[in-house]
């Protein structure tokens, strides 16, 4: 294992640690988006290495378009749910939206 | 060289994660997020993966930023609360916690269980183009695409739609 192998699983380790920490600490559901968000980064960063020690770097890109195509569809339609539901209820807290109206 | 300028492009990304998650304001989190993005894009040009850092630097710095800040500025409240500090720090004494936690769960799998990794070189390039396996062998992959942008789209479309 060398340095740059090193570091870079340390990355990623660190970014789902610091994902993981946003999603347990707060409520706000923009910030849940950006954990999220986060901790495919680092995903990205592990699939990159999955191709380098493979030798297929063309699969491995592929995995990444495919996934930064899923990135994009939930940041769209999250968003567009935050925006909804804060028309409706005024909130932007998911530990204040206790109620399933209709 | 590349090797020092992918590890700086790491811990600068520890950075940018850090910002996103302690950050008081969420348009501060977005921009982080997006510094994220672009340093997460030069790492994959870096190691060789030109269209995959492409897609990320087109798509995610400038695509997702700026969903994320419409919806932060759609949803601002009108009379802020702002945080009192007593209350961010206790909330971010436990994340030094987690990192050692972190620390110490990866010298443990080394360690003791003998994992070892297959070291990485900057330098590798594959022998295989994108072009051909994104296209030839990996077709169910552009389906399932098209699949996910459409129900995206027509998502948002619904969940915007006027109601009657």
């Amino acid at each position: 294992m060398n340095v740059l192998t090193l570091t870079l699983m340390s990355t990623a380790l660190v970014l789902i640690a610091l994902g993981i920490f946003m999603l347990v600490m707060t409520s706000n559901m923009i910030r849940v988006v950006l954990a999220v968000e986060v901790m495919m980064k680092a995903v990205t960063l592990l699939l990159i290495y999955a191709g380098q020690i493979n030798g297929q770097l063309g699969l491995a890109q592929t995995f990444i378009v495919t996934q930064i195509v899923i990135e994009i569809v939930l940041a769209a339609v999250a968003s567009g749910l935050v925006i909804n539901i804060y028309r409706k209820t005024g909130q932007r807290e998911l530990r204040r939206l206790n109620k399933l109206n209709g | 060289m590349p090797q020092t300028v992918i590890i700086i492009c790491l811990i600068l990304s520890v950075v940018a994660g850090l910002v996103c998650a302690m950050s008081g304001r969420l348009m501060h989190a977005a921009l982080a997020l997006a510094g994220l993005s672009a340093l997460t894009a030069i790492i994959l040009f870096l190691f060789g993966a030109t269209m995959a850092a492409l897609f990320e630097l087109s798509c995610c710095v400038g695509l997702v930023t700026v969903v994320l800040a419409v919806a932060v500025t759609l949803t601002r409240p009108d009379s802020p609360e702002p945080e009192t500090a007593p209350a961010s720090i206790k909330r971010f004494s436990v994340l030094p916690l987690l990192l050692i936690f972190v620390g110490l769960m990866l010298l443990i799998v080394m360690i003791f269980t003998g994992f070892s990794l297959d070291p990485v070189t900057a330098s590798n390039v594959t022998a295989e183009p994108f072009r051909d396996v994104f296209w030839g062998t990996r077709q169910a992959d552009i389906l399932a695409q098209i699949i996910l942008i459409l129900v995206g789209a027509f998502s948002v479309v619904i969940l915007f739609k006027e109601s009657e």
